[in-house]
C-alpha cells in the first residue's frame, strides 16, 4: 500500500509538466495567470491564511506550521474543466495541474519547524490558431505557449510565544515560458515559418509571515513577500541569428501582501476571510519600466467551515469537515482595456483517516472569469482538487 | 476509499494530459504583432558586371547552328561514316538537312560555305567537367550552296562523287564536312535538326531504280564570338546569352536589411529589354542563379542553383522561399558572405539567344525584393 501511494503521489507531482491554463494571460511580458495556491482546505472554504492545522500544511502562511507534531507532507493536485467564449466562438478544454507540495519537519515539535515548499506561481498553456492577411495571402499561425513560474521556499517557523508564531523563508522564483509558432502563408510558395521563443526567469526573494491568536478562537495570519528582483533571459530558436541571441532583462515582480483571519468560537463552526494584494500595475517592472496593460491583482475570499465531530466512536459521516466559500479577484492584466474579474464559489470536505491521524481533503470550485461584453472573453471554470497529507505516522506499521 | 480516490485522481490527470486543448481562433487577448511585423523591402543593385564563361558546350548537337549575328558566329561539322556500298553504281547522292528554325533576317534561302575537314576534329575536350571551347576545324573550301530557311524545309546538297569515293577508300580520310554561313549573310541564326532529333542529317543515294538513306554518324555545332567587336558582347552591355554562356554579376548591400528578422520570401528581379532584336523568339529561355566569390565567376559558393523564369519584362525566381531561407537569411546571419549573384541564360538546345538586362546604372535597376517577419 505504501509503495502504491508513493507511485501515485509521484505521478501527481509530475503533472505540472503538462499543466494547462486559461485563455487569459497573453499580455505583454506575461508569464501567465497568477495562481494562488492554498491547501485543499483553504480552496474548499476560500480562505486559509490564518489557518493553523496540525495535520495539513498552510501554503499561504508558513508561520502557521508551528502546530506540527510530526514530519508532514502535503501534496495538492487539481483537475479543471474550462469553457471559454469569445465574440465568435466557444471552446472547451481540460487540464490537470500540480498545485504545490510542502514538507514540514519539526526540529522541535510545535516550536521550531523547518519547512520546504514548492508551489506554482503563474501558469500558461494555450494553443492558438490565428488567421491574418499577409500581402493579400492568408497566413495561419498555430501557436503553442506553455510554462509558468514556480516558487521554492526553504523557511524556518518559530513559535515565539503561545499565541504568536513567525517565520522567515528564502524564496527562489523560477520558470520558463515557451512559445512555439508554426506560420503558414498561403502564397504561391507555401511559405512556412517555424520558430520558438523562450523567456526564462530566475529571482530571489524572502517570505515573512506571522500567525497570532490574540484571543481564544480568533486567529490572524500575515504573509509578506517583498518585491522579487529577477532576471529574464530571452532566447529564440529561429532562422535568424539576431533573434536567437539571448538577452537578459532585469525584472521586478511586485511585492505580495496576504492577510487573513479566522474565528472559530461558535461551536464547531469557523468563519474567516483572506485578502491578497499585488500591485502589478506599478510593481511589475522590466528594465526599470512598468508595462502597460497591467493592473493591481487582488483576491478576497470568505468562507465557513463546519468541523466534524471530535468524538471518535460516531458514524463516519459525522467526522467529515464541510466547507463553503466565495472569492472575488481581479487579474493582474487588462483585456479590451478593462480589468478582468473572477468571481467564484467553493465547496470542500475533509475526510479523516483516523488510523493514520491524517486527512484527505477534496474541493470543488466554480468561477466565472472575465466578461464577454467588457473583455470580449469569458470563461467558466470548474476545478476539482484534492490534497493528500501524510505525516510520519503513515510509515509506522501499526499492525506490528 | 483512499485507494479509489487516488485512482480517480490519477485517471483524471492522465485524461487531462492526453487531450490537446482545442484551437481558439481570434483570442481577443492576442496581439497580432506579438512576433513582429511582416514587411517587404526592396534592395537595388549597387554593382554589376558581365563576364564570359570560360567554357561552353560547343560540341552540343541539340541543333546544328549556322549563325552570324552581332559578333556571334557558328558553324557545324557533320560526318558520315556509314556510306553506300562501294560496289553500287550510284546515280546521285545528296546530303539532307531539315530546318528547325531561324531568327534575324528572313530570306527564303541563304548561302552556305562548305569546307572539307582536313583532320579528325576532336569534340571531346573537357575542362571542369564541361566541353571546352573549340576552334573551327582546319578545312579546305569545297563549295557554296543554298540552304532553305523556312521551318521544316528540306535542304538537299549534292555530295561530290569523288569525295564519296575518297571516304569509301579509307575511314582515316573521312574527316567530315564543315558548314558555315557565307560571309555575305548577316544578322542571322539558322538551326537544323541534329542527330538528337527524329529528323537527323542523312545521305540519300539512288542507284538503278531505287534509293536508300543512311544517317550521319557525328555532328556538332561550333560556336564562336568576337569579344572585341561583337555588338552584344561589349563589357559595357548587360547581356546574358544562350549559346555563348555569360554571367551577369550583380551585388546588393545586405547591410540595409534587418538582422532581427525571419526572411521567408526573396526574389531577384532584373528588368530586361523584351524588344531586343537578338533574343531568339522561337525558343523559350530560362535563367539560372548562382553565387560566386569572385568577379571571374570561378569560385562558386555556396554550390546552389536557383531557376529564374521570365515574368513579363523581368526575371522571377521560381523557389523564392528557398532562396530567402537558404541564401538571404544566411547572408543576413553572416554565415555566408555576399559577393556576387550570377545570372546565366539558356534556351532549349543552347541555341543562340541574347537577353539585354537593364543594369545597375540604368533607370530600371535590378532589385532584390525580400519579405520578412521583423521583431
Amino acid at each position: 500500500m505504501k509503495k502504491r501511494h508513493f507511485i501515485t503521489l509521484a505521478l501527481l507531482m509530475v503533472s505540472p509538466l503538462f499543466a494547462g491554463e486559461s485563455y487569459f494571460g497573453l499580455a505583454e511580458n506575461s508569464f501567465g495567470n497568477i495562481l494562488t495556491p492554498y491547501s485543499a482546505k483553504g480552496l474548499g472554504r476560500s480562505f486559509g491564511i490564518a489557518a493553523r492545522d496540525s495535520l495539513q500544511l498552510n501554503y499561504r502562511n508558513f508561520a502557521a506550521w508551528t502546530g506540527l507534531p510530526y514530519t508532514t507532507l502535503t501534496v495538492n493536485g487539481e483537475y479543471g474543466v474550462l469553457y471559454a467564449q469569445n465574440q465568435t466562438r466557444t471552446s472547451q478544454l481540460d487540464n490537470a495541474n500540480f498545485k504545490g507540495a510542502a514538507l514540514g519537519i519539526p526540529i522541535k515539535p510545535r516550536k521550531w519547524i523547518l519547512g520546504l515548499n514548492i508551489q506554482p506561481y503563474t501558469g500558461i498553456e494555450q494553443r492558438l490558431k490565428t488567421i491574418a492577411l499577409v500581402d493579400t495571402n492568408e497566413a495561419t499561425q498555430n501557436i503553442y505557449m506553455h510554462g509558468g513560474l514556480s516558487r521554492a521556499n526553504i523557511m524556518m517557523a518559530w513559535k515565539m510565544m503561545e499565541r504568536l508564531s513567525v517565520s522567515l523563508g528564502y524564496e527562489y522564483t523560477f520558470g520558463l515560458v515557451s512559445e512555439q509558432v508554426l506560420l503558414d502563408i498561403d502564397d504561391n510558395f507555401a511559405s512556412r515559418l517555424n520558430f520558438t521563443y523562450r523567456n526564462q526567469l530566475n529571482g530571489h526573494g524572502v517570505a515573512l509571515s506571522l500567525h497570532a491568536e490574540p484571543f481564544d478562537g480568533f486567529e490572524l495570519g500575515l504573509l509578506l513577500r517583498p518585491a522579487v528582483q529577477a532576471t529574464v533571459t530571452r532566447s529564440g530558436d529561429t532562422p535568424s541569428t539576431g533573434l536567437n541571441s539571448s538577452s537578459e532583462l532585469s525584472v521586478q515582480l511586485p511585492a505580495e501582501y496576504n492577510f487573513g483571519f479566522e474565528y472559530n468560537g461558535i461551536d464547531r463552526y469557523s468563519l474567516g476571510a483572506d485578502f491578497i494584494y499585488q500591485d502589478w500595475q506599478n510593481g511589475y517592472k522590466t528594465d526599470g519600466s512598468t508595462t502597460p496593460g497591467y493592473v493591481p491583482f487582488y483576491r478576497l475570499g470568505i468562507g465557513l467551515e463546519r468541523s466534524g465531530s471530535p468524538r471518535r466512536f460516531v458514524n463516519y459521516s459525522r467526522l467529515i469537515d464541510w466547507r463553503v466559500g466565495m472569492f472575488y479577484s481581479q487579474l493582474p492584466f487588462e483585456l479590451n482595456k478593462t480589468a478582468v474579474k473572477e468571481i467564484g464559489a467553493s465547496l470542500g470536505a475533509s475526510f479523516p483517516l483516523t488510523r493514520f491521524r491524517s486527512k484527505l481533503d477534496l474541493y470543488l470550485n466554480v468561477s466565472k472569469r472575465g466578461d464577454l461584453t467588457q473583455n470580449n472573453l469569458q470563461e467558466w471554470v470548474l476545478r476539482l482538487g484534492l490534497s493528500i497529507s501524510a505525516n510520519e505516522l503513515w510509515f509506522v506499521n501499526v499492525e506490528n | 476509499m483512499m485507494k479509489k480516490i487516488l485512482s480517480a485522481a490519477l485517471l483524471l490527470t492522465i485524461v487531462a494530459c492526453s487531450s490537446n486543448d482545442p484551437d481558439f481562433v481570434a483570442n481577443p487577448d492576442y496581439n497580432a504583432n506579438r512576433y513582429g511585423q511582416f514587411k517587404t523591402d526592396t534592395l537595388y543593385a549597387v554593382l554589376d558586371s558581365v563576364v564570359v564563361a570560360d567554357t561552353v558546350n560547343t560540341n552540343n548537337a541539340g541543333s546544328l547552328t549556322l549563325a552570324n549575328m552581332a559578333g556571334f558566329t557558328s558553324g557545324f561539322v557533320v560526318r558520315y561514316l556509314t556510306l553506300p556500298d562501294d560496289t553500287l553504281t550510284l546515280k546521285e547522292i545528296k546530303m539532307n538537312f531539315i530546318t528547325e528554325g531561324h531568327f534575324g533576317s528572313d530570306p527564303q534561302e541563304v548561302l552556305v560555305d562548305i569546307y572539307e575537314v582536313n583532320e579528325v576534329w576532336d569534340a571531346t575536350t573537357i575542362i571542369n567537367e564541361k566541353a571546352a571551347w573549340h576552334d573551327a576545324p582546319p578545312g579546305t573550301y569545297l563549295k557554296t550552296v543554298s540552304m532553305m530557311v523556312a521551318d521544316s524545309a528540306e535542304s538537299n546538297i549534292a555530295l561530290d562523287m569523288d569525295l564519296l569515293k575518297k571516304w569509301q577508300s579509307a575511314d582515316s580520310l573521312n574527316t567530315g564536312l564543315y558548314f558555315t554561313l557565307n560571309p555575305s549573310v548577316q544578322n542571322m541564326v539558322l538551326q537544323f535538326n541534329s542527330l538528337q532529333s527524329t529528323q537527323p542529317p542523312r545521305l540519300i543515294y539512288s542507284y538503278k531504280d531505287t534509293s536508300d538513306t543512311v544517317t550521319a554518324t557525328n555532328d556538332a555545332s561550333i560556336f564562336s564570338y568576337d569579344e572585341i567587336n561583337g555588338t552584344v558582347f561589349s563589357p559595357q552591355g548587360r547581356y546574358v546569352a544562350s549559346g555563348i554562356p555569360r554571367h551577369y554579376l550583380v551585388r546588393f548591400d545586405f547591410t540595409q536589411l534587418s538582422t532581427r528578422a525571419i526572411y521567408y520570401n526573396a526574389d531577384l528581379v532584373i528588368p530586361y529589354d523584351d524588344a531586343f532584336p537578338y533574343t531568339n523568339p522561337n525558343k523559350p529561355g530560362a535563367f539560372t542563379l548562382r553565387m560566386f566569390d569572385d568577379e571571374a565567376a570561378e569560385n562558386e559558393n555556396p554550390s546552389s542553383t536557383y531557376v529564374i523564369t521570365e515574368k513579363g519584362t523581368a526575371t522571377k525566381i521560381s523557389n523564392q522561399s528557398g532562396f530567402a531561407s537558404q541564401i538571404v537569411q544566411s547572408i543576413v546571419n553572416e554565415n555566408l558572405e555576399h559577393k556576387w549573384f550570377s545570372v546565366e541564360y539558356a534556351v532549349e538546345s543552347d541555341v543562340f539567344s541574347v537577353i539585354r538586362f537593364f543594369g545597375q546604372q540604368s533607370a530600371q535597376k535590378p532589385m532584390l525584393i525580400v519579405k520578412y517577419l521583423e521583431k
